[in-house]
């Protein structure tokens, strides 16, 4: 083994004696530094000063331990040299260990130089001097050559943005004026260079793997030096989230958002879960409602699961975050409609939110990509909401099982709590949440299992000394919170060749408690999720998969509340002074489910996935029948990637797409409650229809246009009885739409997609009363967005979105009363005009992000500035009223909201 | 001031009382607050200030004696007002709104309402108001319900449907125009009827307070639905705590507060019999003020959870005029209780 010494480093800043002015500007990244060469300065121009030149290179003996394990190091000296050339001192900056410090500062104290000079005279000097150790074999660097007269040189570094670290081994492509081309390679110091360099404007580019290519214009001119410093930035490694529109085979279609644009999107703090709401089909939800509108349908109508286990919540306090931080996803499976009956038990749309694996990949120092596996990781975050710590890697001992455990908490509590006091409210507990996640995983072939604990809790307890003049209940002690945690298992294996099973068993506690005066509900649950699934090949062209999805909560229930109103109905009038009913029991959700489903592909352009669900639930006593078929067909197959290698990449894809299906979902608990609701209510009904295209145009711009429309039937509603009223299935409601994605597929530069949905949803109570339009009817729905990396660690990005105007109930209009006075509160209650007739002003927000990496040896610092609503739009997003309803006024949304993040990684 | 949200009209159902409750827990300071819209403790217009009612809690086969207590602070003051009530017992669901149907399948069978003319209603409780209904869920009470509408108008009041979902009442001026909320209060009061004969008292209110002493106040109760006010004589006492000083400039804020004894927040029989559970009444008081003005508008009493509150006063700045202005606490709970005490100071 040998190993090879450095020249001294290009980067290297002359720290110059009380004599030396330094000149500063090699240390600025932008602009070339000061040629270290002989040529003679212009007439007029400064007087230069010359760093020192080694005339003399001393070689270090190699550490022997360090040469028999193998390591290999840097070390950074600080060395002084005199006006004769002689180093004085040898200083160690930036140590390396292993031995390699002493070897190289014994070393160095040889050198011999030939000192710096101004102005032609020699000067003593301080410079900075890497002298690195390596057991690669490699030719000491040939002597600088004089330049022709009649040519420049082109010489330049390249650097790990933030370190400063040299990038060796590197290619370096340069184009020439004449077109000519030439790779070079840097060496241990990341220099390139070309001598003798005709004048004119060269290209180069540089796309190291693992790093953002980084294509520049350098100008060499005549008899001169263009030396430049290229600073490239790691890039960001790690798992891929997938936010999928429906995932074939077993879906219509397709939309892949990789991790690099989630964290990324602007407005969202770079919370995965909420850039769901970028996508097409999905509606702007009221803010801090955490709200899922897909489609046109109510966001009841849509569930959400952790890797198959239904979640009580996705989000904190109504959107502030979602309950599993970004970092620990995998995936997130995003349904709009016309899902696998892998899922039932909903009318709307699907999220499931996949888990990861713990990450013990490993990574060379400055972040560079690795094949090694073992390394552990962990994760420092905060920003002004919360903050979180992770750690995971592998289990010692284990070699096949791995962990990860995170936890979050917020700090709302220590600023809202003075906010709250100084509004007049007592505050017990500030409004505060916890998650926390914990996994455990073996990887063995193709088997999986994965062992999980997560949860999430949620609190509030304050007490509200003004109650509210639109309803005194709203005053006094409120208290709320809500927490679950689940247990999970996943097992993930191929059990013979053609047979695979996936199986999920999770069991929780779900407690949800509020209260706020005379009102209570106190629910404790126990939810018991088993999911079951095999997959048998049964030939190239086709597969069956067969499942059963079961769900059973035994739950302890306390709710005191007046009956709740209905949507469509007058308003009931305040709450404080209507006698309420309670239930208090212990009841038992059971809702088993049995699914299959054909992957067929008679052909290499379709696919049709014929799939039929039997669903039962006890609490309503019906069972529902839910058959499904979904389709593609590639009018033109896109280019192989064999055929795309032989430059044949021009052929773009075509896909139609579409689907028909039945899906149920059935009443609520409280709807089929004898206290609260009428037994024996059926299922809600929907009947889903899609078709649409996707249309390759670039090989990274993808056209996705899909119509859809929903019929809905059996609707939960209630009518009079006598003195009563009785829930019945007297709903019925359409939804009708388009969505349309242009999307730019990330690259090493940019991402970003242009979203737009057109759709009408409209809702009918009862056969004799009229249509209305859904209270969450969005008309138009674009979303602009995108995300450029600046370089050097920097990015910008920004996302406009312009939406249809809520919609709103309108009080009537003076001169007619506009409210009626219940004495008993002491408050009135609006009367109302047409349900969700009147559309505010149309929405429309500019939110945008900036962020800086730092990457270090060893870890990875960044910061991110999230800024929503830029130019402060006072959007409306309802009216509020004065005290008697006879006056109004546009109830404003956020304004400008600023959010600061920074985090450490390694 | 009031604000309504979209979002409990659009859902659809409580599966979401969970998101409901939270959306109610967050959207607490917008309840609260407002800008651009005069107090609603300022009483610049005719303003209904509440019901009296002798008892809340009425049994079946009984009368309940029901007093409007009203202000009219319209510049145009005093003006001929006229006052209609009309009743209805067991609305599908015990909403006010479902009365209206019941109006109007009436009218349409040629028969009125109830109806009564002035201040006082007297209420009678069918005997049957209870056992006419279907029996309850089971665990919860059996119960009736009495609305008692009310109309009171600067103007001619008439039956007619101007809106499908308010009182088929109208208040036209003397040039038959529509009067509006100005003019023209319309509302309603409610009362219980149990079969077990569960009893509500109204708050008990023994006086008034002026920046911590006890002044005479001019009424307490149902005779605040008649008596006149009485200001202070503050030439012959000046110490009287209801001779204010009329606020020029930076102004001390003086605390005014009724005074109510602890025992009016009552345990709540309904719950205790049917559900076992051991609650007290919610109370709060709405403060009215005609000139100057007054720091707060609703203020909490007494909560089931945390008990009695004791700082339920409001901070009173006098009008910038000398002259009376008159002072109102009408005292809640919310079982249809309400006790009422004025008070009229002299601003000097």
């Amino acid at each position: 083994m040998r190993f090879w010494r450095t020249a001294f480093l290009p980067t290297v800043l002359v720290l110059a004696t009380a004599s030396v002015s330094v000149d500063a500007r090699g240390q600025e990244p932008a602009a070339a530094p000061e040629a270290p060469t002989a040529a003679p300065p212009p007439e007029g121009a400064k007087p230069r000063i010359e760093p020192p030149e080694l005339v003399h290179f001393e070689q270090a003996p190699y550490p022997e331990q360090a040469a028999r394990d193998g390591i290999q190091g840097d070390v950074v000296l600080k060395l002084t040299i005199d006006a004769e050339g002689n180093v004085t001192a040898s200083e160690v900056v930036e140590a390396a260990g292993h031995g390699f410090d002493e070897a190289a500062q014994r070393a160095s104290l040889k050198f011999k130089w030939k000192p710096a000079m101004r102005e032609g005279k020699p000067i003593p000097a301080q410079i900075l001097y890497r002298y690195s150790f390596t057991l690669t074999p490699v030719e000491p660097e040939a002597p600088e050559q004089v330049e022709a007269p009649k040519t420049g040189q082109l010489e330049g570094t390249l650097r790990i943005e933030g370190t400063e670290a040299p990038l060796a081994g590197t290619e370096v492509v340069v184009v020439a004026p004449d077109g000519s081309e030439q790779r070079l390679t840097t060496d241990a110091e990341g220099r390139f260079r070309i001598e003798n360099a005709p004048p004119g404007r060269y290209r180069v580019r540089i796309a190291p793997v693992g790093f953002v290519e980084i294509t520049s214009d350098e100008e060499v001119l005549v008899g001169e030096v263009t030396d430049v410093a290229y600073r490239l930035s790691p890039e960001v490694t790690g798992i891929v989230i997938v936010v999928q529109g429906e995932r074939p085979p077993r879906e219509v279609t397709r939309r892949t958002i990789e991790r690099r644009e989630i964290d990324r999107i602007p407005g969202t703090s770079g919370d995965a879960l909420r850039s769901i709401e970028s996508l097409p089909g999905v509606a702007r939800p009221p803010p801090f409602s955490g709200l899922l509108v897909v489609r046109g349908s109510a966001p009841e109508d849509t569930n959400a699961f952790f890797d198959g286990s239904l979640a009580p919540i996705v989000y904190h306090f109504g959107g502030l975050s979602s309950v599993v931080p970004t970092e620990l996803l995998d995936r997130i499976d995003f349904y709009p409609g016309n899902f696998s009956a892998r899922y039932g038990r909903a009318m709307g749309g699907i999220v499931d939110v996949g888990l990861r694996s713990p990450d013990t990949s490993c990574f060379e120092p400055y972040g560079k990509p690795s094949d090694r596996t073992g390394c552990y990781h962990g994760l420092l975050q905060f920003d002004l909401i919360d903050g979180r710590v992770m750690l995971q890697g592998p289990v010692p001992g284990a070699p096949d099982w791995s962990f990860a455990l995170a936890g979050r908490r917020s700090w709302l509590d220590a600023w809202l709590k003075p906010v709250l006091r100084e509004s007049g409210a007592g505050v017990t507990t500030a409004p505060v949440y916890y998650d926390y996640q914990a996994i455990l995983e073996r990887r063995r072939g193709d088997s999986r299992l994965s062992l999980r604990a997560f949860g999430s809790d949620d609190r509030l307890d304050i007490l509200v000394t003004d109650p509210a003049s639109q309803d005194p209940a709203f005053g006094g002690g409120i208290r709320f919170g809500i927490a679950f945690v689940r247990l999970q298992a996943l097992y993930e294996d191929r059990l013979a060749p053609g047979v695979n099973v996936e199986s999920m068993l999770s069991i929780g506690k779900d407690a949800v408690r509020f209260s706020l005066g005379n009102l209570l509900v106190d629910v404790v649950g126990y939810p018991i999720h088993w999911r079951h699934e095999f997959g048998f090949t049964l030939s190239r062209r086709a597969k069956i998969n067969v499942g059963l999805d079961f769900l059973v909560e035994p739950s302890d229930v306390v709710v005191r509340a007046p009956p709740p109103p209905r949507p469509g109905e007058p308003s009931p009038g305040p709450f404080v002074s209507q006698q309420v009913r309670e239930q208090s029991s212990e009841m038992t959700l059971f809702r088993p489910a049995w699914y299959t489903e054909l992957e067929l592909q008679p052909t290499e352009r379709l696919r049709v996935v014929p799939g039929l669900r039997l669903d039962y639930a006890r609490d309503s006593g019906h069972a529902d029948l839910s058959p499904r078929l979904n389709a593609r067909y590639d009018l033109v197959r896109g280019a192989s990637s064999e055929e795309a290698a032989e430059g044949d990449a021009e052929r773009r894809r075509t896909t139609l797409k579409g689907g028909v299906g039945v899906f149920h979902q059935p009443p609520d608990p409280q709807e089929t409650d004898v206290v609260f609701g009428t037994p024996n209510l059926l299922s809600e009904r929907a009947l889903h229809y899609s078709l649409g295209v996707e249309q390759e145009l670039t090989k990274q711009i993808e056209l996705s246009v899909e119509g859809f429309y929903k019929d809905l039937t059996r609707l939960v509603g209630r009518a009079p009885v006598g003195s009563g009223y009785a829930y019945g299935n007297p709903g019925t409601g359409s939804v009708i739409g388009l969505e349309s994605l242009l999307k730019y597929k990330p690259d090493r530069h940019f991402f970003g997609w242009v979203a737009y949905t057109l759709s009408r949803s409209v809702r009918k109570d009862g056969p004799d009363e009229e249509e209305r339009l859904f209270g969450f009817d969005q008309t138009h729905n674009l979303t602009l967005l995108g995300s450029y990396r600046l370089g050097r660690g920097w990015e910008f990005g920004a996302r406009f979105r312009l939406v249809s105007g809520n919609l709103e109930t309108p009080v009537v209009s003076p001169p007619a009363i506009t409210a009626l006075y219940a004495a008993d509160a002491g408050a009135y209650v609006p009367i109302q005009g047409a349900p969700a007739s009147r559309r505010m002003p149309l929405f429309h927000q500019l939110d945008i992000r900036i962020d800086k990496r730092w990457q270090f040896r060893s870890f990875r610092f960044s910061t991110y500035l999230d800024v929503q609503n830029v130019y402060n739009n006072a959007a409306v997003e309802g009216l509020v009223y004065n005290y008697n309803f006879s006056k109004e006024q546009f109830q404003t949304g956020v304004p400008i909201v600023p959010s600061l993040g920074v985090r450490g990684e390694f | 001031m009031a604000v309504r949200h979209s979002a409990p009209i659009a859902q659809r159902r409580s599966r979401s009382g969970l998101a409901f409750a939270l959306s109610i827990a967050l959207g607490l300071s917008s309840l609260a607050c407002g800008e651009g819209f005069d107090p609603a403790n300022e009483i610049r217009s005719l303003r209904v200030l509440g019901v009296h009612k002798d008892k809340s809690y009425v049994a079946p086969g009984e009368s309940v004696t029901m007093q409007l207590v009203y202000h009219d602070g319209s510049p145009e003051a005093p003006r001929d007002l006229s006052v209609l009530w009309m009743t209805c017992v067991n609305p599908p669901g015990d909403l006010y709104w479902g009365c209206f149907e019941q109006f109007a399948a009436d009218a349409h069978q040629g028969k009125l309402p109830t109806i009564a003319v002035g201040n006082t209603l007297t209420f009678d409780i069918p005997e049957d108001i209870v056992t006419s209904r279907p029996p309850p869920p089971p665990g919860n009470p059996q119960y009736g319900t009495g609305f008692a509408f009310f109309a009171v108008c600067a103007g001619e009041l008439g039956f007619e449907v101007v809106n499908e979902r308010s009182l088929p009442i109208a208040c036209r001026g003397p040039d038959g125009e529509l009067r509006g909320p100005e003019d023209f209060v319309a509302g309603y009061a409610m009362v219980y009827s149990f079969a077990e004969g569960f009893r509500n008292e109204n708050p008990i209110v023994t006086g008034f307070r002026i920046g911590g002493v006890e002044v005479e106040p001019d009424c307490i109760d149902a005779e605040c639905a008649d008596v006149e006010s009485e200001p202070p004589d503050c030439d012959a006492d000046a110490s009287d705590a209801r001779c204010v000083p009329v606020c020029v400039g930076d102004c001390p804020e003086i605390e005014v507060r009724p005074v109510v004894d602890r025992a009016s927040a009552e345990r709540d029989e309904v719950s205790a019999h049917y559900f076992g559970r051991d609650v007290w009444e919610q109370m709060w008081i709405n403060y009215y003020v005609e000139g100057g003005t007054l720091t707060k508008s609703e203020r909490l009493l007494s909560d089931p959870q945390t008990g009695w509150y004791d700082d339920y006063g409001a901070k009173f700045t006098p009008p910038s005029e000398a002259g009376p202005v008159r002072i109102w606490a009408v005292v809640h709970d919310n079982r249809g209780g309400a006790s009422f005490v004025r008070v009229t100071v002299a601003a000097r």
